[in-house]
């Protein structure tokens, strides 16, 4: 029954793994370790090279499934970097420079230009939603919230602003 | 100290500093102490939130005067569903937080002091679920949340109120200190904050993202995907301008991000493919 129980959830592992569907390429951003299953405590089945191909079979949270050569295994996400040469894939192919001089989502041109008085700044304001609409959508997906700590370097994160942050 | 006291009383300070002849603007500025005078800003100034919220208002009202917003109520509504939701994770849920999708093909989104946050249309194109959209607006949460902006104010408002010729006659009136602070909003964006706050924003609104339910790793993601791009794109040069490199923002968020290892929570990509599909077509 425990075998069972195991096998279920490789096969579950193996859904969400290839739910993103087609093969992507990329590479390795920094050598790493190949692993059998997607956990920082599994086994090491081969050394990845950095800058090393690899082809991306699927995800599974903050990992991805890659296969090396004839070796397959996992990898954390955030090593790997695609291949931009890749046609249709989430990489620079679709990243278009707008031209030679934007700066932060506008041209310098028209940031110099922006006049206050002007834009859409009421359609702005009006556009807001409730806390509770906000919600009803969350739940409508399927979002649940959870706690989670802030994590490393809370050193500002950790505590609140003190009242008097800006008086000195 | 209100903030209606504030102009005059800095704009007094500054001339006195100075040596500057009132109203007449053609200020030496070579001859101001700028470390005096932002010393004694700090000091004067007291921002509390009311204020804090019309400053980003005029600050988001420039913003949307360089580039309006795009013409899609159903994903306006969208983003401001999610925003609002991953904003509820936030350590300010009070705020009265607005997101908007500006009309832009540059790849970004900013952050206005009070709640204001604008997503250039560029960026919506580059993403592929709702936990990458929570993860960047996660990111602009969190400026808002650490008051990054204020803070990068504090440091040089005042000397670009000089810039802008402010005399001691002006700034009576709150609303005047709103339009007097267009000079140091387009300054303030075109250099952008400080690459400590950048980080801080991404290991930040990665936190909120998770705590709304997604899938945390959606900002890495995006992360991901500007550090895949052609380093010689005329794009990326100008986003490092304004930001640290992808991959720097990358290393330092790895660390702590295998705390986060365990989760398994959605990315919502069909919901995301839904209301985004109008602004897919028209880009084909």
């Amino acid at each position: 029954m425990r075998r069972h129980g195991v096998l279920l959830l490789l096969l579950l592992l193996g859904c969400v793994a290839t739910a993103a569907g087609a093969t992507e390429r990329g590479y390795m951003a920094k050598t790493a370790d190949l692993l059998d299953a997607p956990a920082a405590g599994a086994r090491r089945t081969a050394g990845l090279a950095k800058r090393q191909s690899v082809d991306v079979l699927g995800r599974s949270g903050s990992w991805a499934r890659v296969q090396a050569g004839a070796s397959v295994g996992w990898v954390r996400s955030i090593d790997l970097r695609l291949d931009v040469s890749m046609p249709g894939q989430a990489t620079a192919a679709r990243v278009k420079p707008a031209g030679d001089n934007g700066i932060r989502g506008f041209s310098e041109e028209e940031l110099v230009a922006a006049a206050t008085g002007a834009g859409d700044l009421d359609k702005f304001r009006h556009m807001g939603v409730s806390v509770k609409d906000a919600a009803q959508f969350a739940r409508a997906a399927g979002l649940k919230p959870r706690k989670q700590d802030y994590f490393e370097s809370t050193d500002l994160m950790s505590r609140d602003l003190p009242a008097d942050f800006f008086d000195e | 100290m209100s903030a209606r006291g504030w102009i005059p009383l800095a704009c007094a300070a500054a001339l006195a500093l100075a040596g500057c002849k009132s109203g007449g603007g053609n200020f030496d500025l070579s001859r101001v102490d700028f470390n005096s005078v932002v010393k004694s800003v700090g000091n004067l100034r007291d921002v509390k939130e009311p204020e804090e919220i019309q400053i980003g208002q005029g600050m988001a009202e420039t913003l949307l005067g360089a580039r309006p917003l795009y013409d899609d109520p159903e994903l306006q509504r969208y983003v401001n569903d999610v925003g609002m939701w991953v904003a509820q994770q936030s350590g300010r849920p009070g705020l009265p937080w607005h997101f908007g999708v500006n009309d832009s093909d540059y790849i970004n989104a900013f952050a206005a002091p009070g709640g204001f946050v604008i997503v250039t249309k560029g960026m919506m194109k580059q993403l592929r679920n709702e936990a990458e959209l929570a993860g960047v607006l996660g990111h602009e949460i969190a400026h808002v949340n650490q008051k990054h902006h204020l803070k990068a104010l504090k440091k040089s408002a005042f000397a670009d109120l000089l810039g802008e010729g402010v005399s001691a006659g002006t700034g009576s009136k709150y609303n005047d200190l709103v339009k007097n602070l267009a000079g140091p909003t387009k300054e303030l964006y075109a250099r952008g904050l400080d690459k400590s706050d950048e980080f801080e924003a991404d290991r930040m609104g990665v936190v909120f993202a998770a705590r709304a339910g997604y899938d945390p790793y959606g900002l890495p993601a995006v992360l991901t995907t500007l550090a895949s791009a052609d380093p010689k794109d005329n794009f990326l040069t100008l986003l490092y301008k304004t930001h640290p490199l992808p991959q720097a923002r990358l290393d330092k968020l790895s660390p702590g991000l295998t705390t986060l290892d365990a989760i398994k929570a959605p990315q919502n990509a069909a919901r995301f493919q839904q209301y985004t599909r109008k602004l897919r077509v028209a880009s084909q």
